[in-house]
C-alpha cells in the first residue's frame, strides 16, 4: 500500500467517545419534524403529496415514467402515508430506536416525498439526506438513545465509535459552504457589481420577512458588508480544515497561534451571525436552524461533553435555592 | 469492519460525490444578448476577463461559455452515470448554487378575486398587510418553492392554484372568478427607492365559478 493510501486508511481510522455524533442524531432529525409540522399545522400533509388529478399538488404521482418508487408500490394516494411514515422515522431516529435502520430508512422515505413533489425539494433537505446517510453508518445510536439504553448505557460510557463520520460530516459542510461561494458568479455578489447581491436579494418580496424597500444608503452599505462577508466567508471556508488540524496540536506555532486565537470558534461564530441575519431578514424555512445542528460536528465529543457540563452547572446554578 | 475496507467504501462514496460536484450551471439561453439584465451581466463579464488581457466581444464570450456549459454537462452527465441510480434513488448529490444569481427584477405574487359590482379585489399580495388572505401559508418553504417563478412557474403550481382557488370561491361567495398571477418589478437600482411593477400580469391562472 502506497504511503497516500495508508495515510488515508489512517485518516479515517480514527475512533472518539459517540457523544457528539448522538447531538446531531438527535437534533437533525427534530429540525426536519418541525418542518413536516408546519406543513401538518396549515393542513397541507394530505394535499402536497397527493396526485394533482385527485385535488392534490403532486405531478408525479401518477406520472408514467417519474413515478416515485414509493407511489408504484403502495399506489399514488399513498403520499399521505409516506408523510406520517416519514414522521414516524424523524421520531425513532431522534430517539434513537432501531437508529441505524431508521436513520437510514428515513433517506429513503425522505428521498420518495422529494420523488412525489420534486420543487419542494431544495439544497438543505439534500444536504441532509447525504448526511443522514453517513449518520447511519456511524454508530451514533451508541448514547442518548433508546438502543443504549436498552443496552444498559445510556451514556454511552467507555464506548467508542469511528471517528470517520465526523470527519465525512466536517468534509461535506466544508465543501457545501466553499462550493457556495465560488458558484456565486453573478457580478452583483462581487466587487464588479459593488457588493450589491444582498441588497438585491431583499428587495425580492416572495423571499424577504418583511419589506426592505426605501431604506436609505445606509442599509445599502450595511447589505454590502454583509455580501462581501458573506461570499469571503464561504469561499475561505476550507480555512476551517487548517484550525480543525491546529486543533491537534501537530500544526506547530502556527496552530499554536491559531489556536490562541480561537481561530476555529470565531470562524463557527461569524457563520452563526449569518445563519441567524439570514433566519430574522428571509423566508428560508428551515435553513438557517438546520445548519446550525449541524455546527457541533467541528467539536470533539469530550468538547461537546465539557460544553454540556458546563450549561448544566450553570443552570444548576441558576435554579439553585438562594442560601441564607 | 478492516479499516481498509473501511476506507475503501468510504472512497467509493467521496469519488461519486466528487464526480457529484462537477459543476451543473444552467444552460445558457441566446436571449441574454437581447434580455437587457442577462446582457449587463454578459458585459460585466467582458469587462471582467478584459483585466486579464482577453478582450472578446459578449457575442463571441456567451458562445464560449456555452460551448463550456454543454461540455461540462455532458462529462458531468457521464462521469456520474456509474452513480445516478444510487444518488436518484436516495436523492443524494452535490452542487450548493445557493442565490447564485439574485434577480434584479424580481416578482410579486398576486391573488384576486372577481366581485361582480366591484371588479377585480386581491386579497393577497405579497408583504402586503392590507391584502393577506392566508399569509400563513405562503411563507412555507414547499409552498413558496411552488409559487416563486424563477422563470417560470413549476409544474405544481397548476394543481396548487386549483386547490387554493377552490377554497377561496368557498370563502367568497359572491366572487365569481378567482385569479392568480405575477407581476414583475422594474430593474431595482441599488440603493434607490422601488422602481414599481409592471402593470402586466403574468403566468395568469383564472378559474371561474363552476369550472373547479
Amino acid at each position: 500500500m502506497s504511503g497516500l493510501a495508508r495515510r488515508f486508511v489512517a485518516f479515517f481510522d480514527t475512533t472518539e467517545k459517540p457523544t457528539t455524533m448522538a447531538l446531531i442524531r438527535v437534533l437533525m432529525p427534530l429540525i426536519l419534524l418541525t418542518d413536516l409540522g408546519h406543513v401538518w399545522m396549515l393542513g397541507l400533509h394530505d394535499v402536497m403529496w397527493f396526485p394533482s388529478e385527485d385535488g392534490g399538488w403532486s405531478v408525479t404521482a401518477n406520472h408514467v415514467d417519474d413515478q416515485p418508487l414509493w407511489a408504484s408500490i403502495f399506489g399514488p394516494e399513498s403520499g399521505t402515508m409516506l408523510f406520517w411514515v416519514t414522521v414516524l422515522l424523524c421520531l425513532t431516529t431522534s430517539t434513537g430506536t432501531f437508529s441505524r435502520t431508521s436513520a437510514l430508512l428515513l433517506v429513503l422515505c425522505y428521498a420518495q416525498l422529494e420523488d412525489f413533489l420534486p420543487v419542494s425539494d431544495r439544497a438543505i433537505d439534500r444536504l441532509y439526506r447525504n448526511l443522514l446517510l453517513v449518520l447511519a453508518c456511524s454508530g451514533a445510536g451508541k448514547a442518548w438513545s433508546v438502543d443504549a439504553w436498552l443496552a444498559g448505557n445510556l451514556r454511552g460510557v467507555g464506548v467508542t465509535i469511528g471517528g470517520w463520520a465526523r470527519r465525512l460530516f466536517i468534509l461535506q459542510i466544508v465543501w457545501m459552504y466553499f462550493d457556495a461561494g465560488i458558484e456565486k458568479t453573478a457580478h452583483s455578489w462581487g466587487l464588479m457589481g459593488h457588493y450589491d447581491a444582498l441588497w438585491i436579494i431583499l428587495q425580492d418580496p416572495v423571499m424577504t420577512r418583511v419589506d426592505f424597500t426605501g431604506l436609505g444608503a445606509w442599509f445599502l452599505w450595511v447589505t454590502r458588508i454583509g455580501t462581501a462577508g458573506t461570499v469571503w466567508w464561504e469561499m475561505l471556508f476550507p480555512l476551517m480544515l487548517v484550525a480543525l488540524f491546529a486543533e491537534t496540536g501537530r500544526l506547530g506555532p502556527l496552530g499554536e497561534r491559531l489556536r490562541r486565537v480561537h481561530f476555529r470558534e470565531v470562524f463557527l461564530a461569524i457563520g452563526v451571525f449569518f445563519h441567524l441575519c439570514l433566519w430574522a431578514t428571509l423566508e428560508l424555512g428551515i435553513f438557517p436552524p438546520a445548519m446550525l445542528v449541524l455546527y457541533p460536528c467541528f467539536f470533539a465529543p469530550e468538547e461537546v461533553e465539557r460544553a454540556a457540563h458546563w450549561f448544566s452547572g450553570r443552570s444548576k446554578a441558576n435554579t439553585a435555592p438562594a442560601s441564607g | 469492519m478492516k479499516a481498509e475496507i473501511r476506507a475503501g467504501l468510504i472512497a467509493v462514496v467521496l469519488l461519486s460525490q466528487a464526480l457529484a460536484a462537477i459543476p451543473n450551471p444552467p444552460k445558457l439561453a441566446d436571449n441574454a444578448l437581447t434580455d437587457p439584465l442577462a446582457r449587463d451581466e454578459l458585459e460585466g463579464w467582458v469587462k471582467t476577463v478584459g483585466y486579464v488581457g482577453w478582450n472578446p466581444t459578449p457575442e463571441e464570450l456567451l458562445t464560449f461559455a456555452q460551448d463550456w456549459v454543454e461540455r461540462l454537462k455532458s462529462w458531468r452527465k457521464a462521469a456520474i452515470a456509474p452513480f445516478q441510480p444510487v444518488l436518484q434513488f436516495t436523492g443524494t448529490g452535490q452542487g450548493w448554487g445557493l442565490f447564485a444569481f439574485p434577480d434584479q427584477r424580481p416578482y410579486r405574487f398576486e391573488i384576486a378575486v372577481l366581485e361582480p359590482t366591484s371588479g377585480w379585489e386581491a386579497i393577497y399580495v405579497d408583504l402586503d398587510p392590507e391584502a393577506d388572505y392566508r399569509s400563513e401559508l405562503f411563507v412555507n418553504r414547499r409552498v413558496r418553492a411552488i409559487y416563486n417563478p424563477g422563470k417560470a412557474p413549476a409544474p405544481a403550481f397548476q394543481p396548487f392554484t386549483k386547490w387554493l382557488g377552490k377554497q377561496i370561491l368557498d370563502e367568497y361567495p359572491d366572487a365569481v372568478a378567482v385569479r392568480f398571477a405575477f407581476r414583475r418589478s422594474e430593474k431595482l437600482v441599488p440603493g434607490e427607492p422601488p422602481p414599481g411593477y409592471d402593470t402586466k400580469l403574468k403566468f395568469i391562472r383564472r378559474y371561474n365559478r363552476g369550472t373547479l
